[in-house]
């Protein structure tokens, strides 16, 4: 199991966002999350890369239980790649600088290593060469977004999770972030998407839970979910009908 | 009675002592002011020093120091070493607004991404917050720059012989008490020109992309 | 909240610091030893304080070296001693606490023997005598008493005697308005210029001066003196009794023989 979740509660001054979550994550395996906003899908995403800290529950990456004291955030935080909805590009950095920032700094790779791995992860999120000396500001929105990727893959994660990747994006360019999640999907990245894409979840997904004021209501393969939706909380997402996108 | 233009190169030779104690202060007001701008963005309440130095007018302090605090802790500075200490203490208070709004500008969802590659806090400070926000920060620092030129004139209370002093020597020894600070005006204009021209072209060449404002 | 504290902390010291030299001190015991009290061993170098600010006593040169009656007579007297002189210009408004200080050993620049000065600054023979007079424009008819009430600016030199005399008249009763101005230069200039309407000057200034404009010197008229004749002497530490002995023995000597005239001549004084 890549990926185990157990009772996480997180609660903000008077509302508890979240209210004792479970999720199991296969390697290999890319499920994803859908639910209304405020379901706290992003907290969930969020804690499992310990940049919210839950009070209390358990995560387990990898069999290592991450939430108890002696773990270390920042080996934690470098095993597991996130992409958020903002893309939030360093825009001081070019887009090789972005990639190549935590390969020096964080791994402390040698400037050529780093650049090696670089225009391979670059590539494979089909950002071209005659972007690499660009700055953020002079990127569409899904090639930001791209780059993002790109970021998080070069530190070699373990597990991928992406806040609502295409949320800012219009239809053109969701596509393009979209079609590259999938290909890393099916080579076998270990993926948890929070989205609202259903096409994604049909064709990309191997699995869908459903999250509603902080819990985690329905699960199973998206194609079920989605046509038949066994809860009153999915039936009411869903309704039913499989091209519905979100909002 | 020598005339006025045989006393401009001694004008003139004022800018050198004004440009150190601009130099030198300024340097102070930042190597105090980052820190505490730093300090003040992850928490640490420091209003209250900034707050004595913003009210605190120069030649107070300036005279606080020199007459007051360091006779009385023993210690032994010099007129010139004293203006430097009290020019940059109260620059630090302004460069430190300075700085922390320039951080507050950063936006935090790359504080957040850093994090998210792993890097500890103090690499998202280095790597991340600090070269945004130097550069984000230079054109209001420029402004610093102009008025710590004019703020240096407080010196002459203690003798140090930067261009206003001088061009009150101009005038009494040349009989007119118009035409030297006519030429210190020059002179001071020129210099705070020159110094934030420059610091124009060094902000435009660092920009960070996108950035409002061309 | 550790900010705070610090800041409070900080500003504690400041005051008590400040307060704590700024209270008078205790009458400072004549038999206290200071870099003068004693004859000093090897070369003696006297560190010379002036405000450039006042010719023909003291005036800067475009090499950065003063000049004038002030910085001649002393340059004789280290002269006749075989002393090194080190030139510290200051400014007027804190000149004797520097004295006080250490900063500077000796201030000659046109200093005129106070009572009040004389508690913590000790002088030397009187100098030069000059009395504070009352300068108008030519043309003006008016009587002293008439200008002095006529409610228009009289302009003087911040911070010197004669400012100190106008405040002493506004006491007194009289009604004009008091200009005060960076120098006794621009105070003239006021005059001229008509933004004042006289000027409180001290002979001293003022009669070099109108030599040295004669241009100037047909426009203003003195109009009268103001009180009795005053004195410049050289000032020095209370403590530094051998330094002083040295200086008075010095100057009497140069005031008893033909270069005093010289020295007058030289600088328009006479």
């Amino acid at each position: 199991m890549m990926l185990r979740v157990e009772g996480l509660r997180k609660r903000y001054s008077d509302i508890e966002v979240l209210r004792g979550v479970d999720l199991e994550l296969r390697e290999g395996e890319t499920k994803v999350i859908m639910g209304p906003s405020g379901a706290g899908k992003s907290t969930l995403l969020k804690c499992i890369n310990l940049l919210v800290r839950p009070d209390s529950g358990k995560i387990f990456i990898d069999g290592e239980e991450i939430t108890s004291k002696n773990s270390d955030v920042y080996k934690v935080r470098q095993k597991i790649g996130f992409v958020f909805q903002e893309f939030n590009l360093f825009n001081h950095l070019t887009v090789m600088g972005n990639v190549t920032i935590g390969l020096t700094k964080v791994k402390g790779m040698s400037k050529s290593d780093a650049l090696l791995k670089a225009k391979e992860v670059l590539r494979a999120v089909r950002i071209g060469e005659e972007l690499w000396d660009r700055y953020p500001a002079q990127l569409s929105g899904g090639q930001k977004q791209r780059v993002a990727i790109a970021r998080a893959l070069a530190m070699d994660p373990i597990l991928m999770l992406y806040d609502e990747p295409t949320s800012a994006l219009d239809p053109q360019l969701s596509m393009e972030v979209l079609s590259v999640m999938r290909e890393l999907s099916k080579k076998g990245m270990t993926s948890l998407v929070v989205t609202h894409e259903l096409n994604f979840a049909i064709e990309a997904a191997n699995s869908m839970a459903v999250m509603y004021e902080g819990r985690i209501v329905e699960e199973g393969s998206p194609e079920e979910v989605i046509k038949n939706p066994k809860t009153a909380e999915a039936r009411a997402i869903f309704n039913g009908r499989s091209n519905y996108v979100l909002v | 009675m020598p005339s006025l233009l045989e006393y401009i190169p001694f004008l003139i030779e004022g800018s050198l002592w004004t440009l150190s104690l601009v130099a030198l202060g300024l340097s102070l007001g930042l190597s105090l002011g980052l820190p505490i701008a730093l300090m003040k963005f992850y928490g640490v309440k420091l209003d209250a020093y900034i707050w004595f130095m913003r009210g605190t007018p120069l030649v107070v302090l300036l005279s606080l120091l020199y007459w007051g605090v360091f006779p009385s802790f023993g210690v032994e500075l010099g007129p010139f070493e004293t203006s430097v200490i009290a020019l940059g203490l109260r620059s630090s208070a302004y460069q430190s607004q300075i700085f922390l709004s320039a951080l507050n500008s950063v936006d935090s969802g790359q504080i957040i991404a850093a994090r998210s590659i792993g890097m500890r806090e103090s690499q998202v400070v280095t790597y991340v917050l600090l070269p945004q926000a130097l550069r984000i920060s230079l054109p209001s620092w420029s402004n610093e720059y102009a008025i710590m030129l004019k703020d240096s004139s407080i010196c002459f209370a203690l003798g140090v012989m930067e261009i206003l002093t001088r061009a009150r020597y101009i005038s009494v020894a040349t009989d007119s008490a118009l035409l030297p600070y006519l030429l210190a005006g020059v002179l001071f204009f020129s210099l705070t020109h020159a110094g934030t021209g420059a610091l124009e072209i060094v902000y435009r060449r660092v920009k960070i992309k996108g950035t409002l404002g061309g | 909240m550790v900010g705070r504290y610090i800041a409070v902390l900080l500003l504690g010291l400041l005051v008590g610091a400040a307060l704590g030299y700024a209270i008078p001190k205790q009458e400072e015991c004549l038999l206290e030893r200071s870099k003068f009290s004693n004859p000093p061993s090897g070369e003696v170098t006297i560190v010379y304080g002036f405000d450039a600010n006042y010719p023909p006593f003291t005036v800067m040169q475009p090499d950065g070296k003063p000049v004038g009656f002030d910085v001649d007579v002393m340059n004789l007297i280290a002269e006749k001693y075989g002393w090194k002189i080190v030139y510290k210009p200051w400014d007027w408004s804190t000149i004797v606490a520097a004295l006080e200080n250490g900063d500077i050993d000796v201030i000659a620049s046109g200093m005129t023997f106070t009572a009040e000065r004389s508690q913590k600054i000790w002088f030397s023979v009187p100098y030069y005598t000059y009395v504070h007079q009352l300068v108008v424009r030519s043309e003006d008819k008016r009587s002293l008493d008439e200008i002095l009430n006529s409610n228009e600016y009289i302009a003087v030199q911040v911070g010197s005697t004669a400012d100190k005399w106008a405040d002493k008249l506004l006491k007194a009763g009289y009604k004009f308005k008091k200009l005060g101005l960076d120098s006794y230069v621009a105070a003239l200039e006021a005059l001229l210029d008509g933004r004042a309407s006289a000027v409180i000057t001290d002979s001293a200034f003022l009669e070099p001066y109108l030599k040295r404009n004669p241009a100037a010197a047909d426009r203003v008229k003195v109009l009268g003196n103001l009180g009795a004749p005053k004195t410049y002497a050289i000032a020095t530490r209370p403590q530094d009794k051998w330094l002083r002995d040295k200086i008075n023995e010095a100057l009497e000597e140069l005031m008893n023989s033909p270069k005093w005239n010289e020295l007058l001549r030289k600088w328009g004084l006479d």
